[in-house]
């Protein structure tokens, strides 16, 4: 494959580990950017960013715009999601997703109208009249979230400001076959570089890196261009290629030769990077005020007869991107690349914001997974792991359940860039057993959250019925000790009345023997 | 004379350390008993009293007191074998006759046909289920523990354990072991 022979700007540092697999690049990076024509049905998943599900604010039946949104974010660690074409919502339900465990979610269904008719757009050039809460509004509302791979939030990326000194672009695309950042840079270098300039200025000015492997002389070529015309300070570093340099710690040591240390963030090294893809979104989002609906998606693969990079609205489904190339006799759907890429289950999922790429692998032209031998203790997958990791170790405690000790051997720390078991030669998923130890690890912690609930509730209904019980009792007790008191002071009362009784009883004695007393007696003091 | 003094001596510091002791007793005191705790723990806290006892925390005391450690059958093997590890005891196998480890179950009451008795209410352990008498009742699918209790006591018979359906939150990945199996198997 081309090299290009441009010297990096900046000093190049190691990485531990990494491979050399055979790139398959220039199948799909020899035409320019096309479109295909519009799918029928566009299948949007709200699930489809890091976070929490974005919340339908469409109904059934209702006709929409392209541009126009969707569904929104429910709460900040989420997103917003906008119509790929205009048409009409013809369901909000669960469908088959484009995710490893092919499993449904819910997903919007927009039948087209075939007009594919924009909602007003606003455009902005003056963006640097906007407060940063006003852009990063806006990034937010454009749906905008990392176009690398994991769909992360850009909003949240940017919002720390504090120490923030180096923006790196991340244009490495180190993984064979994709192709779509390098013809992205070709075509559109300035409105990268314009994005990453609004970046900047976020921040109130940056220092620009963009790291790029040398597989890409082309793309290279634009951005020297782009800067020259945008007048742009940006350094260009130029990694070897080697799998995985694109990985976020692997490009930043590449280029500074600093770790991000286990549970730290590259903010905290001052650090912030964003996909050349990511960088071309927030232009489009600030300077054309257009959101999110579409992006550049590498088809290829042996039984793709018109390998390319296609601009693909988010949507669409897998069904109708290989019908529109025509392939025959594909035997594997992979989304992503070989190495990190997941087998597409349901051909009616949609495409994405994170799909880079779809290959249509012919016969045995992706390794199929073979008879595993016996681990052997060779040592390769250590040499291979570009965290430094000993993942014979992981493997061993992964496979045994041993979850504890795979986490203190830093299973976490784990990229699973697949580089440990394409040099197995014993041809160890590898990969696999991490998958499953962590997936497995995640989940525990949840049952473990739940189960502390609900010993707490338990434990509250205990206490709740015993106090009950003992507030029973206590009424009881003090009911019954009212009705003494009252029975007590009854008995007093009556021994008052009596007495009372008595008393009058003993005044009238003696004035009716007073009267008698009187009537005997003459009347002596009436003379008087 | 340096008998005496080494005997004073002695004594004083006895009384010393025995004071410390006595306070430290007092201020350190350790609110119920921490091998209970750690045990209950582990215990994944359904409170279904499938193990024989009146919910978890129980079970935890016998543990504690030596019963076995294989009663608990929504804990499963993996529960055994964190209670063997904890206790350093032998792992057994799960005691059948307790029941076997089922998926997740929630309660869902077929609310038009609920009369209000509120008698799954006070069998409820986590208090998972709202209602007030005569009025319709409805569980809360977070709190549930899928513990089974509130089915039995209802006299209309409208609660039903329904399966948790898999969300892309709870779905892990499979254990390439297993995975290698089913694929021989079919
Ligand atoms: S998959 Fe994980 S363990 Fe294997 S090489 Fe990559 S980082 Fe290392
Ligand atoms: S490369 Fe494979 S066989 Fe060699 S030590 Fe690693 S897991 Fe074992
Ligand atoms: S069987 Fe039920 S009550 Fe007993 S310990 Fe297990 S979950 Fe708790
Ligand atoms: S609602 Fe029923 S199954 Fe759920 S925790 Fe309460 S009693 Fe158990």
């Amino acid at each position: 494959m081309e090299r290009s022979n441009f010297t990096s700007e900046i000093p190049i540092y190691e990485i531990p580990g990494g491979i050399h697999p055979e790139e398959h690049k220039t199948e799909s990076n020899q035409t320019a950017i096309s479109s295909l024509p519009l799918a029928k049905e566009f299948v949007i998943n709200l699930k489809a960013q890091a976070g929490n599900r974005s919340a339908p604010t469409v109904e059934l039946g209702q006709s929409v715009l392209k541009g126009q949104v969707i569904a929104k974010n429910d709460g900040v660690f989420s997103s917003f999601q906008h119509a790929p074409t205009s048409g009409t919502v013809t369901a909000i339900e669960k469908r088959p997703i484009a995710h490893a465990s092919g499993l449904e979610d819910l997903c919007i269904v927009i039948k087209s109208d075939g007009r594919d008719s924009w909602v007003k757009l606003e455009r902005n050039e003056e963006y640097k009249s906007l407060s940063r809460e006003q852009i990063l509004a806006r990034i937010f509302e454009a749906g905008i979230v990392g176009l690398g791979g994991a769909s992360f939030p850009s909003h949240i990326k940017l919002q720390r400001s504090e120490g923030i000194e180096t923006l790196i672009i991340n244009a490495a695309e180190c993984e064979p076959y994709i192709s779509c950042d390098d013809k992205l840079i070709q075509e559109n270098a300035v409105e990268i570089l314009k994005g990453a300039e609004i970046i900047s200025h976020l921040y109130n000015k940056l220092n620009i890196i963009i790291g790029i492997e040398d597989n890409k002389p082309k793309a290279i070529e634009a951005i020297k261009v782009a800067r020259e015309k945008l007048k742009l300070d940006v350094k260009i570093g130029v990694v070897p290629t080697k799998y995985p340099s694109g990985g976020e710690k692997q490009l930043i040591q590449l280029l500074t030769g600093k770790e991000v240390q286990q549970g730290k963030l590259p903010a905290d090294l001052g650090l912030v990077m964003h996909n050349a893809g990511t960088c071309f979104a927030i232009y489009e989002a600030i300077i054309d005020g257009k959101p999110l609906v579409d992006r550049v998606v590498t088809l290829t693969g042996n039984a793709c007869p018109k390998k390319g990079n296609y601009r693909v609205p988010i949507g669409t489904p897998v069904k109708h991107l290989i019908d529109s190339v025509q392939t025959q006799d594909y035997q594997q759907l992979i989304m992503g690349g070989p190495m990190m890429g997941f087998e597409i289950h349901s051909l009616h999922a949609g495409i994405v914001k994170a799909t880079n790429c779809i290959i249509m692998a012919a016969k045995s032209e992706l390794s199929q997974p073979q008879d595993v031998a016996p681990c052997i203790r060779c040592g390769e997958c250590m040499i291979a792991c570009p965290a430094s990791l000993l993942p014979q170790q992981l493997y061993w405690h992964a496979k045994a359940d041993e979850f504890e000790k795979a986490e203190d051997y830093n299973l976490f720390d784990c990229i699973e860039c697949g580089a440990c078991a394409y040099v197995c030669p014993s041809d160890i998923p590898l990969v696999q057993y991490y998958r499953y130890a962590k997936s497995s690890i995640r989940n525990n912690r949840l049952e473990k959250i739940k189960a502390d609930k609900a010993r707490d509730r338990h434990e509250a209904r205990l206490e709740r019925i015993e106090r009950v019980k003992r507030e029973k009792a206590e009424k009881h007790r003090k009911a019954a000790e009212t009705r003494r008191k009252a029975a007590e002071a009854s008995g007093k009362n009556d021994a008052k009345k009596a007495a009372v009784e008595a008393a009058l009883a003993r005044v009238q004695a003696k004035k009716k023997a007073q009267a008698e007393q009187s009537d005997l007696k003459p009347k002596q003091d009436e003379g008087s | 004379m340096d008998l005496i003094t080494a005997v004073v001596i002695l004594a004083a510091l006895g009384l010393l350390f025995g004071a410390i002791l006595g306070f430290a007793s007092v201020k350190f005191k350790v609110e119920g008993d921490p091998i209970v705790e750690q045990i209950n723990d582990v215990l994944p806290q359904t409170q279904c009293g499938q193990c024989g006892y009146p919910g978890c925390k129980p079970y935890a005391e016998a543990i504690a007191n030596g019963d076995e450690i294989n009663k608990c059958p929504p804990g499963g093997e993996a529960g055994v074998k964190s209670l063997a590890d904890l206790l350093g005891r032998e792992v057994i196998p799960l005691d059948e006759e307790r029941g076997e480890t089922k998926p997740l179950t929630i309660a869902y009451i077929r609310e038009d046909e609920c009369i209000g008795c509120t008698k799954c209410i006070q069998a409820c352990p986590v208090d998972a289920i709202l209602g007030a008498p005569k009025l319709m009742h409805t569980v809360i699918v977070d709190e549930c523990t899928g513990c089974d209790l509130c089915v039995e006591p209802c006299p209309v018979d409208c609660i039903d354990m329904l399966e948790v359906p898999q969300s892309i939150s709870s779905w892990k990945w499979q254990q390439p072991d297993l995975a290698i199996n089913i694929k021989e198997v079919s």
